[in-house]
């Protein structure tokens, strides 16, 4: 039995439209906040409101030309590269350790590796503070970039643990019987392996040190505002719109890191795909 | 020949601590021999090979390489060239960088490997692939691959783990030639693990035969289906005739056993001793039909149940009293006016009858 479209039911019909109205509804509530930001941060008025007067790109300027956001620009790149590179390597070997055989206690490890995951931050962040604060790292970038360390290690856990969950354990014991010392086993056939994961990991743990707030809004001192900080004290203070370009840029960064994820994980796929060929 | 490459001293192994997965295995492999381990899952076989590669320690005993101990020795350090069944290929890397990562492991130049790369390559006969990826191949071609990459560091040893498992009927004939003829043409040492009693028979100079982590029986391929030392083997290897009769009267090497349809004389092989029970067997292709010349020592009345053509051979499957026996008959014309139903008078020699202890 095939009916046309003009022929389904009216309740049918109903349905679909609840639908869709329903889900234009959803992603105009999850993209308006965005949209509405990026036009203001061209407009030449000193308040945040529409109409927009005139065009300008002088909260761009503002953003990478006054000092106070240079500094922020920088130590957010700073401390974003740095914990992204301990994230991933503390990461990978975390990720590579669970994916071995058995050992006791194996879930509880895991567990623990990818608590900073669901606990609050704020909890992980008042934690830190009284940990760090005797041994002095409060205020300094050695404190920030370590509590963002533990912040993005689950990520890297996650994504490289689904590269090895699909990694063939009997290449590690080829390129044993083949003489390979385990750190060339690794560096020749299991990290080219997971490659994909580990940047993936790395993309996402940089990404998480970027929009950070918590975490620096309790550990960081003058000397270490970061991007998102400084918008924070901006907020607070004067609402420049200066705040409005930051937060543009971020959006288009962001964009761009969501599509390098995408790109690796259809290369993975790939992989995968010719693997299952064979 | 007698000289052996490895030895396994008392070795036991348990994943669990309860359950021996090899139980007090001894056993050596001859320098240049192709040994198999034959085996269902779960007889040891693999493990055995595990440790010998050095990917499995023995739970205690001791394994040697070349009459020094291995048992502690990493599997880098061993020497070993290992074939697996899924090839184990770096999917990364073309042939000749799948073919020169162990030579570049044991820091050989540059120009050694091109010349290493291409003799191996000739001899797997795969010349011209240096420059594919190792997953383009076909399974046969990677399969071949993975045994130049086992063989282009001239290992003391090699290992092969069911490496033509995952291959079709045809190909898998093909490369037990091919895997045959290099191993005569370079005098290596293979020990071999295969579930396949075909391929065991046709491929080793010796087979061991383990289940439930011992050692069954070693022995030539003809020793196997000739002369089975356990019940064990005499229904592993090769089709067999296997029942289950009590023996009446027990000679030296001879011995009675009484069945419902009668008795039955054959060899004594295991502790058969009068009054007990035994397991018997005897090789479809030695039961015959009785032509009333008196050399068969064992001749019964059957009823015929079912006549399969399998084109060279004809199965016939007669019943003597309770029993099914299988007959296996070369194709001649004579035997296809043979009718379901029909009765004849079918018989063996009593020395292609063997009578074995009750299995443990």
């Amino acid at each position: 039995m095939t009916f046309g479209h003009e022929h389904r039911p009216l309740s049918q019909r109903l349905t679909r439209l609840a639908l869709w109205v329903i889900t234009i509804l959803v992603l105009t509530y999850l993209i308006a906040p965005l949209l509405v930001i990026v036009p203001l941060s061209f407009s030449s008025s000193a308040f945040l409101n529409y109409p927009i007067p005139s065009f300008s790109l002088r909260w761009y300027e503002d953003f990478f030309s006054s000092p106070d956001w240079r500094l922020a620009i920088w130590n957010s790149l700073l401390v974003g590269s740095i914990s992204a590179l301990l994230a991933t390597s503390l990461g990978t070997l975390a990720a590579l350790g669970l994916n071995r055989a058995n050992f006791p206690f194996k879930r509880v490890v895991t567990a623990f590796f990818i608590s900073p995951l669901v606990v609050p931050v704020i909890i992980l962040a008042v934690g830190t503070y009284f940990f760090f604060a005797p041994l002095r790292l409060t205020g300094t970038y050695t404190g920030i970039i370590l509590a963002h360390t533990t912040l993005a290690i689950p990520f890297v856990i996650i994504t490289v643990g689904a590269t090895l969950s699909s990694f063939d354990e009997n290449l590690v014991r080829a390129a044993f019987s083949l003489g390979a010392h385990p750190v060339r086993v690794f560096f020749k056939v299991i990290l080219p392996l997971v490659l994909p994961g580990v940047v993936s990991g790395a993309v996402i743990a940089f990404a998480t040190s970027l929009d950070e707030v918590v975490m620096i809004l309790f550990l960081g001192g003058p000397e270490q505002n970061t991007i998102p900080r400084q918008m924070f004290n901006g907020i607070k203070y004067y609402l420049s719109p200066t705040i409005t370009a930051v937060a543009t840029v971020l959006i288009v960064v962001s964009i761009l890191i969501l599509g390098l994820v995408g790109l690796l994980r259809r290369h993975m796929q790939k992989l995968r795909a010719a693997d299952v060929e064979h | 020949m007698n000289e052996p490459v490895v030895s396994f001293v008392n070795v036991n192994k348990t994943y669990d601590g309860k359950a021996l997965v090899v139980d007090d295995l001894n056993l050596s492999v001859h320098r240049g021999e192709f040994l198999t381990l034959l085996g269902s899952s779960g007889s040891g076989k693999t493990s055995s090979l595990m440790m010998v590669a050095g990917f499995e320690m023995p739970t205690s005993g001791d394994i040697l390489l070349d009459g020094r101990s291995i048992t502690r020795l990493p599997a880098y350090r061993r020497n070993i060239g290992v074939v697996f069944q899924n090839y184990a290929l770096f999917p990364h890397m073309t042939v000749a960088e799948n073919l020169a990562f162990p030579l570049q492991a044991r820091k050989v130049g540059k120009a050694e490997i091109v010349k290493k790369v291409s003799r191996v390559l000739e001899i797997v006969r795969l010349t011209g692939y240096e420059a594919r990826k190792a997953t383009q191949l076909s399974g046969g071609q990677q399969q071949r691959v993975a045994l130049a990459r086992a063989l282009i560091f001239d290992p003391a040893l090699i290992l092969m783990d069911e490496p033509l498992g995952a291959l079709d009927r045809q190909l898998r004939e093909a490369m037990q030639y091919e895997i045959k003829h290099i191993h005569d043409t370079l005098g290596i040492s293979v020990i071999y693990v295969t579930h396949d009693q075909d391929e065991a028979l046709a491929m080793s100079n010796r087979v061991v035969v383990l289940e439930k982590g011992k050692i069954e029986q070693v022995g030539t391929p003809k020793e196997l289906y000739e002369t089975p030392a356990t019940a064990f083997v005499a229904g592993f290897v090769g089709e067999n005739n296997c029942m289950k009769g009590r023996v009446r009267l027990a000679e030296s090497d001879r011995c009675v056993i009484a069945m419902p349809w009668g008795d039955v004389s054959a060899i004594t092989v295991g502790p058969a001793g009068a009054g007990r029970d035994t397991t018997w067997s005897v090789r479809p292709e030695r039961i015959e039909f009785d032509s009333g010349s008196g050399d068969l020592d064992n001749v019964y009345d059957g009823v015929v149940k079912d006549v399969v053509y399998l084109g060279d051979q004809i199965r016939i499957y007669v019943a003597i009293g309770g029993n099914t026996f299988v007959l296996k008959v070369t194709n001649k014309s004579e035997l296809a006016v043979l009718t379901i139903g029909q009765r004849v008078k079918v018989g063996w020699r009593a020395k292609d009858c063997r009578a074995f202890g009750l299995p443990h």
